[in-house]
């Protein structure tokens, strides 16, 4: 059986990650979801395994990232809510965060 | 005597009316001719000192001082501050030229005499308070007119300025904005307030100062006791919400059909402070853009809003924008986005629910004509007299003892 693959957010892209796109700065939503999160997606559907990203060590979570990035890998990249549910897990990294991943779950369904 | 047709009546009843008029503009200007010739007689030109980032230098100050509330502060003494940071906005904002570089100077030559004069100066002598929120939008003018003209207004007998307005605005770093930097720490040394330390104030154009402005206010908090007063869960609340803040005014404060009278940067300020006995913390984030209700008006679900709060009633308030709390009270609530995207408008309630987080403070939001104060489950409205240049967020924090 084949090995989750895993995204820090903190440690491969940025710990203050903010808002939607170039125009809000370097670390935004867009740039996350192209760079690393959808291809890592489309990876773990191809495998069939799950797609674990981490908020460890993560010190912001502006909504505007969070909807950027997983609401748009619905909204813009069209992939089915379905798939995310099935590949996509969220680690918390700790209980302080878990208000971030219920957030990132609404974003989804929203989207 | 013949008696007048109607075309004979009409030539004289718009006769009549235009000399009244006459008489009316006549009458104003000999009133305003009056006051001015008073204020002059009252203000002899008088030699002040100017401090610019060359030195020190003797002016002529020819038409008067301008006298700042002694508490300068929102919340304690709302209009008086308003009204004095909307004058001084006046004096020192740029007004839109129709072509080329604005030309403003602020100490300039008359009549080739050597001593140089300057029009009306601020006397900071008299304040007994500066909030941190008022000492942001203050100083956020300076900012402005320095970065448009290339060198900002100078500071007028600084040596008689009130421990409270130096130390406030040394701890902010307005010194550095009008250029004087070393003649003024030594003053600071011996006028430090004792309970409360304000952070250096930052400014930027989006989100990417986000980590600069995060670790300011997180040294700034170690203030109130060292092991570090703020949760882990509190400050990543914070920098989330301080986030959504930045690029709030980069996408909706300073739309491209936003007609200012005033040349504009286009950036927001940030600055906090924090009181040690209190053990509270305030975070202000200040932008000079449109204001939230200038732009929720075009959208048209603005009529409802109308509606609802009764603009057909007549039962509205005697004030410039009767509406605008209104209007901000309906921004701060859930999915309210001025672009009508999908999954927008989360920004202001995630400010919001940072609150919550840290269960009590409150959020204070005042743009243009409006004012709402949230705390937890709890919301309360309030409308401006002198309207808000721009929109003004600030957090209040009351941060509980730690464990040791």
């Amino acid at each position: 059986m084949q090995e989750n693959i895993l995204i820090s957010i903190a440690n491969e892209f940025s710990a203050y990650p903010t808002g939607r796109d170039d125009h809000d700065g370097d670390f935004n939503g867009e740039r996350f979801r192209q760079l690393l999160l959808l291809p890592r997606l489309k990876e773990a559907i191809s495998k069939n395994v799950k797609l674990v990203v981490s908020l460890q060590g993560m010190q912001s979570f502006g909504s505007s990232f969070l909807e950027e990035a997983f609401g748009g890998l619905v909204r813009k990249e069209g992939i089915s809510k379905r798939d995310i549910k099935k590949t996509l897990e969220i680690d918390a990294g700790w209980i302080g965060n878990t208000r971030y991943r219920d957030a990132i779950n609404r974003y989804i369904d929203r989207a | 005597m013949k008696k007048p047709n109607e075309r004979s009546r009409k030539w004289h009843r718009l006769r009549a009316n235009d000399q009244a008029k006459r008489r009316s503009d006549r009458r104003l200007q000999a009133i305003w001719q009056l006051q001015n010739s008073k204020r002059l007689r009252r203000w002899k030109p008088k030699e002040v000192r100017a401090w610019t980032g060359e030195g020190i230098e003797i002016v002529l100050c020819v038409d008067g001082v301008e006298h700042p509330p002694e508490i300068i502060c929102f919340y304690e003494n709302g209009n008086a501050t308003l009204d004095f940071l909307c004058r001084l906005r006046d004096r020192l904002a740029i007004k839109k030229q129709p072509s080329g570089h604005p030309k403003k100077t602020w100490l300039y030559s008359k009549n080739g005499k050597r001593m140089r004069q300057i029009s009306v100066f601020h006397d900071f002598s008299r304040i007994r308070r500066i909030s941190t929120a008022a000492a942001v939008v203050l100083a956020a003018e300076y900012d402005r007119a320095r970065r448009i003209i290339g060198v900002a207004p100078p500071t007028i007998n600084l040596d008689e300025w009130s421990n409270a307005a130096f130390t406030t605005l040394y701890e902010m770093g307005f010194f550095e904005i009008v250029g004087l930097t070393g003649e003024t720490e030594h003053r600071y040394a011996d006028s430090r307030l004792g309970d409360i330390r304000t952070m250096r104030m930052i400014s930027g154009a989006n989100g990417s100062d986000l980590q600069r402005a995060s670790e300011q206010i997180l040294e700034l908090s170690r203030y109130i006791d060292e092991t570090g007063p703020m949760t882990r869960e509190v400050m990543s609340g914070l920098t989330s919400a301080l986030g959504e803040a930045m690029i709030n005014v980069a996408r909706h404060a300073y739309p491209e059909d936003f007609e200012s009278p005033f040349d504009q940067v286009k950036r927001w300020w940030i600055a906090a402070s924090a009181n040690r006995v209190e053990r509270k913390l305030n975070v202000v984030v200040y932008d000079q853009g449109a204001s939230i209700p200038r732009t929720l008006p075009k959208q048209s679900w603005t009529s409802k809003i109308n509606h609802l709060f009764g603009i057909a009633t007549g039962s509205v308030p005697n004030v410039q924008y009767p509406h605008d709390a209104d209007y901000i009270a309906f921004a701060m609530a859930e999915g309210r986005t001025s672009t009508y995207e999908p999954g927008r408008g989360e920004g202001l309630p995630q400010m919001k629910e940072f609150v919550q987080i840290c269960g009590g403070g409150s959020l204070t939001i005042l743009s243009r004509g409006g004012k709402c104060v949230y705390r937890p489950d709890f919301l309360t409205k309030e409308l401006l007299v002198v309207p808000i240049d721009g929109t003004l967020i600030e957090w209040e924090m009351h941060l509980p003892q730690t464990d040791m």
